[in-house]
């Protein structure tokens, strides 16, 4: 064996021990500079060895409750999404006031005469000189809403997001590049039906938008699907950007005004 | 502020499906809310299994508990994704094992972009990761290794990993130097691998 090799291998002896240490103070070890297929074997086993330490066996107490809670909040996103198939009278959970807004917003779409994909800031125009509460897409500017990893967005996946101004959907398109339509990987949308407002809920068996007021439909890329009628516009679209491995949807800020909620709304 | 508060106690009479709101659930698709219901008894009876094969895979508390959060809120966002019929555990067996798989791959940096690649690189799949996690148990793989070792790697990986001594304690009660220790705990976990080929 030559010195160079010699010299090599003692600091990979040095290297695993520092791996090692970091092991035992169960922290997140460095990255090995370099590695063979062999070495590897010994750094899996040292990950293996560890976990037969007395004290490394089970999950922390505090770290089990606080991913529950962290479960909790995303399953509870996910139960009101699906309570908008409910039927709007039974369930009463359609608000005049979201009704309202979401007719206004519809509006002020129509008057703009907006098309896919650059309606916002005509809706935002519109909708504030007509009023000030809370409006889908009203808003005095855009900020850049961080929704979360790309990598856990599946492709076909779409996801719900809401801020205090925009209930939206963000579609990680599965069909790039082979789709027809040329839509882009990241499609984020309003999820304000074009008609009366009603938040649209997603269905993965067929990949519609629903909307649960009076069943218009729209397509994963929130285009009105053929059945819907002639009277649904596409659904407002927002800017996604994916930077550093995550995904940024621009959404409307709230107005300075958005504490003046309706009061007779609030008394019925 | 009355309206926000309405608004939860609405949510609230649903989740548990109870009272005014229950007979509303029948409009709600049925599986997707058995999924969002029975999450909470998988995640309880999982949790656990979940974080010693990733714990085993990684060896540290941080990395543990970071990778075991990352495979339930996948699990969670991937609810209403077609899974083949695979069961909701075994689906989120996959999904941990997976995590793991992409792991390793960051961890050492393997560039192979294909399987085939990286096996002819003497890269290969640890057989383990196609084991059951249920019933995959790592302490006694462990204790089931040291059996099959030469003594003196027997005695040096239970010093530094059963008994969490240092490599001076280590040194002081094998009557080796320190040097000695390093090299030979390497070699003791290399050896562990290829009796766990063999």
């Amino acid at each position: 064996m030559s010195k160079e090799n010699e010299a090599e291998r003692l600091e990979d002896y040095l290297e695993f021990e520092r791996h090692l240490e970091r092991l035992q103070q169960e922290r997140r070890p460095r990255r090995p500079r370099r590695m063979t297929p062999g070495q590897a074997k010994a750094y899996q086993m040292a990950a293996l060895f560890r976990s037969a330490a007395p004290e490394a066996a089970e999950p922390d107490p505090n770290f089990a409750a606080r991913l529950e809670a962290q479960l909790e909040r995303k399953l509870k996103g996910r139960k009101r999404w699906f309570s908008a198939f409910l039927p709007a009278t039974a369930s009463g959970r359609l608000s005049r006031r979201s009704v309202l807004a979401g007719g206004l917003s519809a509006a002020a779409g129509l008057a703009a005469g907006a098309v896919l994909g650059g309606v916002v800031e005509q809706h935002i125009a519109v909708a504030q000189q007509e009023a000030t509460w809370n409006t889908p897409l009203a808003g005095q500017g855009k900020n850049w809403l961080l929704i979360g990893n790309a990598a856990d967005i599946l492709p076909g996946q779409m996801v719900q997001f809401r801020t205090t101004t925009v209930v939206g959907y963000l579609f990680h398109n599965d069909e790039v590049p082979d789709n027809k339509d040329g839509q882009p990987e990241w499609i984020a949308m309003s999820a304000a039906c074009t008609h009366m407002g009603c938040i649209v809920a997603w269905n993965s068996q067929d990949r519609k938008l629903h909307c649960p007021c009076h069943a218009g439909t729209f397509t994963r890329y929130g285009a009105p699907t053929d059945g819907s009628g002639n009277y649904l516009r596409s659904l407002p679209r927002m800017d996604v950007r994916v930077q550093d491995g995550q995904v940024w949807v621009e959404v409307p800020t709230p107005p300075s005004s958005a504490v003046l909620v309706q009061s007779n709304d609030q008394e019925q | 502020m009355r309206r926000r508060n309405v608004k939860q106690s609405e949510n609230t009479s649903e989740e548990r499906g109870t009272g005014a709101g229950g007979t509303k659930n029948k409009s709600v698709p049925a599986s997707s809310t058995v999924d969002a219901q029975s999450f909470r008894a998988l995640y309880e009876e999982n949790l656990g299994i979940v974080y010693r094969f990733i714990y085993s895979k990684v060896g540290n508390r941080e990395e543990a508990e970071d990778l075991t959060s990352q495979v339930f809120l996948k699990a969670v966002r991937g609810l209403d994704r077609e899974r083949g019929g695979q069961s909701i555990q075994s689906w989120l067996y996959q999904v941990a094992r997976t995590t793991i798989a992409d792991y390793w791959r960051a961890f050492y940096k393997i560039r192979a972009t294909s399987l085939e690649g990286m096996l002819e690189q003497g890269w290969e799949e640890p057989a383990e990761e196609r084991v059951e996690l249920a019933s995959y148990r790592p302490e006694e793989r462990v204790r089931r290794l040291l059996d099959l070792l030469p003594p003196h790697y027997r005695e040096v990986l239970i010093c530094r990993f059963l008994l969490n001594l240092s490599i001076k304690e280590t040194a002081e009660r094998m009557e080796l130097s320190e040097a000695n220790v390093k090299v030979l705990q390497f070699r003791a976990l290399k050896k562990a691998a290829e009796v766990e080929q063999a």
